[in-house]
């Protein structure tokens, strides 16, 4: 990554990551707690394709991309 | 052409590997999404038709080889592609604006998932062709899960190579042009509580090589010219997302992702999803909303006085403000056309202030084998 192209925004989202990661050292929730978040829809992204199909329809539509699908810059004759 | 060779060669191993392993579990399975798109032309540039239609289908054969390894194809395919100069009232070679370049576009891909201990590692090839460009690709990813599966932390790099025939709106041509893009993201997942999890994501996108679409114009006192942008483009996207359980079953999702680039494009999403059960939890119904505000880039102008450095007039690189309203159905255990599995139909609509509206329609299935 190029730092001097890399937004103030880009450092502050690191950081939060970096200190969400290093936050959650404890485990908040047990394995016999976890029934409820393996249903579908409690995983993101669960039908991937799907979230594909729209970010290739939204993308070459829209000036930004990234972070909703793993759809990303290139690939395709737009900008 | 050796690394076309090379993905090619990887392509057909994945094939064989599919074909002629047996599947050892459940997670094998063969999936199909289909959407049919139109866009409505009732505002954007007034000299230019950005009527558009295009139909795509997504194919996916996942197959697990055994317990440690799975492979992955994918195939896309769209049909009357966006911006098409081959369509028939753009025989004067009055290019649409914004948009892939071709009536049809081929995309296939495929991708091998090895777990190790701690870590699975995911790495994809593929290839594409559309009219007027193509586009090698190869991607890697990571991710593992700590603090007894409560967080789960992932990598991914992704890289496009892409090759675009530099055909103008005018039917001039040039030389072919280069388009680098790598796209590189971090991604955490962390269980809040048994009801709730948060996700977030940073994505960094650096581009460089012919980064203007090349049958773009811009209008210059009446007269039509080509669209001209700088050749490197840093692109940052930060994503959070929130899921909260609701009763027994159902759940919601509301995600914000702030977006901004180097050529001055600044946006915001608001994604919400609400996921209902109905009949006996057989059907589980998404319903959507989606609010895009975006502002325009620095070069963007709806017309021009007079020519400069880097000039467009796509509207898509415009500032506007998009609504988008979804419903989806997912049949669970449904059996039609004799295919049993997961089917799913969707309706999406979406309004923009610049008068670009579209509407597309989804239907699918998921079936494991």
């Amino acid at each position: 990554m190029c730092a001097s192209n890399f937004p103030r925004i880009g450092f502050l989202a690191a950081a939060t990551i970096l200190l969400a990661t290093l936050g959650s050292g404890c485990a908040n929730v047990r394995f016999n707690e976890m029934e409820r978040l393996g249903d579908r829809t409690m995983i993101f992204d669960y039908d991937a394709l799907a979230r594909d199909l729209h970010a290739h329809v939204l993308t070459p539509r829209e000036g930004s991309v990234g972070g909703f699908s793993s759809i990303g810059a290139g690939g395709c004759g737009c900008n | 052409m050796q690394l076309r060779t090379t993905l090619s060669a990887l392509v057909a191993v994945l094939v064989s590997t599919i074909i002629l392993t047996p599947a050892s579990a459940q997670d094998s399975e063969v999936a199909v999404k289909t959407t049919v798109y139109q866009q409505f032309d009732n505002g954007g540039i007034e000299e230019i038709d950005e009527d558009v239609s295009v139909f795509e289908a997504l194919i996916l054969v996942k197959k697990e080889i055994d317990d440690k390894n799975s492979a992955n194809l994918r195939l896309l395919i769209d049909v009357v592609s966006a911006a098409s100069i081959e369509r028939n009232h753009n025989a004067d070679y009055r290019a649409l604006q914004s948009g892939a370049s071709g009536s049809v576009y081929g995309n296939l891909s495929g991708g091998w998932t090895h777990s190790y201990d701690a870590v699975d590692l995911t790495a994809t090839a593929g290839f594409g062709r559309e009219y007027a460009y193509q586009s090698f690709n190869l991607g890697l990813n990571a991710s593992t899960s700590f603090n007894e599966n409560n967080t789960t932390l992932g990598f991914s790099l992704m890289t496009y190579f892409d090759t675009l025939d530099m055909i103008r709106f005018n039917g001039t041509e040039g030389p072919e042009e280069d388009r680098d893009s790598v796209n590189a993201s971090i991604n955490l997942t962390q269980l809040l509580s048994p009801r709730s999890l948060i996700n977030l994501d940073l994505s960094h996108i650096n581009q460089d090589g012919q980064l203007a679409t090349q049958f773009n114009s811009v209008w210059i006192n009446g007269v039509e010219d080509y669209e001209i942008l700088p050749d490197a483009r840093s692109r940052t996207a930060f994503t959070v997302r929130y899921k909260h359980a609701v009763g027994i079953r159902d759940a919601i999702e509301v995600g914000f992702r702030h977006y901004s680039d180097d050529w001055g494009i600044d946006a915001e999403t608001v994604d919400t999803h609400y996921f209902k059960y109905v009949k006996q939890d057989s059907i589980l119904l998404d319903m959507s909303y989606r609010l895009y505000s975006q502002g325009e880039a620095d070069y963007y102008q709806p017309r021009f006085t007079e020519a400069h450095q880097y000039q467009t007039s796509d509207p898509d690189l415009g500032d506007f403000v998009g609504h988008m309203f979804g419903l989806n159905a997912v049949y669970l255990d449904s059996t039609f056309l004799g295919i049993t599995g997961n089917w799913d139909t969707g309706v999406f609509f979406q309004t923009r202030d610049n008068g670009l509206d579209s509407f597309w329609l989804t239907a699918g299935f998921n079936h494991p084998f």
